[in-house]
């Protein structure tokens, strides 16, 4: 049969990423992120109704699917100034929670856990040792020798069949892989039972969603999830239950098997702390509305200038001024036109390509540069976490020194806040966005059981769409960080939408003023041991959960193509 | 016996909408026993794994590129989908579906009975509609697709109302 599946199943969804950098003196010089496909989805919802707009939007993408439908609808709602009844407002953060939780495990133990961990390490280990050090982190009943053993013995007939499937591409033995055997055993084994909560939190996604990806539950005004406590068909006490059931058990893994092992694996690469800052002026958004009106939040958003905390400004709601004037997106050096000027307000915003080539002066992403106030802005969850931090957020201080003291102990440091401006730190801060959003879990979803109780059942305002144009903004903390979706209704059709996704203003390229973005600025001073194995590049990419397949190409200063991580 | 039968793919991407539309047309002219499925999964990339833990057997359909004109239909067996390994991951839409039954082997559940029903894509680039030859293969991909269900056991039944496909992008 001939050569098959170049067009992968599963991979081809979104733009591709591709990092250039340049290499001297086993570090990096010069960074360049760029995407490599056009995205330009926002063309094809001009004309249609705002109402199906969130349909379209979560077919962006194959991951952060529930997220473009929130934010799309959050957009409608606020362009109508429409309230959403209560129960949808927490269903609505039920269904993000669950969502962030899954995204969070899936990205630490399957997507970014084995940058560290060293898999063929494992055949190496003591179980009973590992058993010891695993109890010394936390109480997990789900550690034991015996499961060591097994993990162990799966390891080894990998090894002995030299295939190792799913681990066929790791940097196995590479000089920058620096944890015990044992610990490697406690990762290996935690990647494997990861699988299983994982499913948990999507399985509470597709109980409210309907489906998942793409869930069904969404509307402009509220949710299509009919509550009555006695009805098989609806949302009735027996599915609240259930629902309780699964948040419980990932609620148990998030605190005491991922946070532990994040900090675990912090401890054993404490130089990780030192690398990969970039840019530290820190994006979030409120999210997890508590009222009707989206005035009052459990997350607070705002903006971090220069990594100083004190500096902090906090973005009070989607009406804020502070947060709709300072949007900008700039496309200098993206394949755009840019016919109304190259940095335009995203109710503005243009998406007419114009592909050169990929060209280091000039033009050389799909990806526009998105500013605020004219700067570059981290977002994701250290900066969901460092604007909790700044904003006095109890639950965000209790997680993050949690957190700090346990690396503390293990590397036998004094791990402080600053030193979460790092690529370790991203992975540290998503840990602790992971245990904060546990416990919101656990609270939504007693809100929205005493709400029930009490007798409300509202899930929906119809919304009415007025003559003339009428512009809104949505916005989400979504796993990668501040979401917005800004849209133009003219007649109760889309006259413009732009959708500002968090991996835009984390692979953002140079701007007008050649400012780099911030995986640009991250990569710059990074060691690379060793050119034909930049695993160190991949570290920093990856600790950003960056939300596209991605290359890694490296060559010398001459130019010259040393090697070619094809990483797809 | 648990399966399934999957359509993947992004309707936003022209010909990749194949596998979400082939199966919505499945779901809505057939009737499945119980203890079989038929989904439009769209993108489910770090999701999958969940969809396929547990199962016994599934058909998956989706857009392939292939030496053959587009439209052609070309089945996968799990061996030659597992052919060649899986790349190293970088972002959450690698996790592909070689990875999800390699990843699921190894916990020990994943499916034992594997096919593709591959139908070959002119056009993945951003739009709504198929090309005219992959809209012309939908009936063959649908047929095969039947085919492979039969060949695991399972007969379906005409329902007693017809339903509608809901392929709501195409309106």
């Amino acid at each position: 049969m001939s050569k098959r599946v170049t067009i992968d199943p599963i991979t081809r969804i979104e733009g591709h990423l591709r990092i250039d950098v340049e290499v001297d003196n086993g570090a990096v010089q010069k960074a360049w992120a760029s995407a490599t496909m056009w995205r330009g989805i926002e063309r094809i919802l001009l004309g249609r109704d705002p109402r199906e707009a969130w349909l379209f939007t979560q077919r962006f993408c194959g991951v952060c699917t529930t997220v473009h439908a929130l934010t799309s609808v959050r957009a409608v709602e606020d362009a109508l100034d429409l309230e959403v009844p209560l129960n949808a407002q927490y269903i609505r953060n039920l269904i993000m929670i669950a969502h962030a939780l899954h995204d969070h495990i899936v990205h630490f133990y399957h997507l970014s856990a084995l940058d560290w961990v060293d898999v063929t390490q494992v055949l190496k280990a003591d179980p009973a040792k590992a058993l010891t050090i695993a109890e010394s982190l936390s109480d997990w009943p789900g550690n034991s020798k015996n499961q060591f053993k097994a993990v162990q013995q799966k390891i080894k007939a990998l090894v002995d069949s030299g295939q190792l499937g799913i681990f066929a591409h790791g940097y196995w033995g590479h000089p920058a892989m620096k944890l015990p055997p044992e610990v490697n055993l406690i990762a290996v084994s935690h990647y494997l039972q990861a699988l299983e909560f994982q499913r948990y939190a999507n399985q509470v996604v597709g109980m409210l969603g309907g489906k998942t990806p793409h869930i069904q539950n969404v509307a402009v005004g509220g949710v299509a999830n009919a509550i009555n406590l006695g009805s098989e068909a609806t949302l009735n006490l027996d599915r609240l239950v259930q629902m309780k059931f699964l948040l419980d058990k990932v609620v148990n893994f998030v605190q005491n098997v991922y946070v532990p092992d994040v900090c675990a694996v912090a401890g054993f690469y404490p130089d990780w702390f030192g690398y990969g800052a970039g840019v530290t002026n820190y994006l979030s958004v409120p999210d997890l509305p508590l009222d009707t009106k989206n005035t009052e939040y459990d997350l607070p958003g705002g903006f971090i200038p220069h990594g100083d905390l004190a500096a902090f400004k906090p973005i009070k709601s989607q009406k804020d001024p502070y947060w709709r004037k300072a949007v900008t997106e700039d496309t200098t050096h993206a394949y755009y036109k840019g016919d109304g000027g190259s940095s335009l307000h995203p109710f503005k915003g243009e998406t007419d390509p114009n592909f050169t080539d990929w060209q280091e002066d000039k033009k050389y992403s799909w990806v526009k540069a998105p500013r605020f106030e004219g700067q570059p802005a981290q977002v994701g969850p250290l900066a969901n976490v460092l604007v909790g931090y700044a904003a006095g957020n109890p639950l965000m201080k209790k997680w993050t020194d949690a957190a700090l003291g346990k690396i503390s102990a293990i590397a036998k440091v004094n791990a402080t806040p600053a030193m979460l401006h790092s690529t370790l730190g991203r992975h540290g801060a998503r840990a602790v966005r992971a245990a904060v959003l546990s416990e919101l879990a656990v609270k939504h979803w007693q809100l929205l059981v005493d709400n029930i109780t009490k007798g409300d059942t509202d899930i929906f305002n119809a919304p009415k769409f007025p003559k003339g144009e009428i512009e809104g903004v949505g916005f989400h903390e979504a796993p990668r960080g501040a979401l917005s979706h800004w849209v133009v209704i003219d007649d109760a059709k889309i006259k413009n939408y732009q959708a500002v996704v968090p991996t835009t203003w984390n692979a953002s390229p140079r701007d007008d003023k050649g400012v780099p973005g911030p995986y640009e600025a991250s990569l710059l001073k990074n060691p690379v041991a060793d050119p034909e194995h930049p695993l160190e590049v991949v570290r920093t990419v990856h600790s950003f959960d960056p939300c596209m397949a991605c290359a890694v190409h490296t060559f010398d200063v001459e130019g010259k193509n040393v090697a070619k991580v094809k990483v797809l | 016996m648990q399966i399934a039968l999957f359509g993947i793919g992004n309707i936003l991407m022209s010909d990749d909408a194949v596998g979400p539309t082939v199966a919505r047309m499945i779901d809505a002219e057939w009737s499945m026993p119980d203890g079989v499925v038929v989904e439009d999964l769209g993108t489910p990339t770090i999701e999958l794994p969940a969809h396929v833990a547990g199962l016994d057997a599934v058909v998956f359909i989706d857009a392939v590129t292939a030496n053959a004109a587009p439209g052609s239909i070309i089945v996968y067996s799990r061996e030659q989908i597992l052919a060649h390994p899986p790349g190293l991951r970088v972002g959450p839409h690698d996790p592909s579906l070689r990875e999800t039954l390699l990843t699921l082997d190894l916990v020990g559940n994943g499916p034992r009975h594997v096919v593709l029903v591959g139908v070959v894509a002119a056009s993945a680039k951003m739009g709504l509609g198929l090309t005219p030859a992959v809209a012309a293969a939908i009936p063959a991909a649908a047929e095969q697709a039947l085919a492979e269900l039969a060949r695991l056991g399972v007969t379906p039944t005409r329902p007693e109302t017809k339903r509608d496909a809901d392929l709501w992008w195409a309106a």
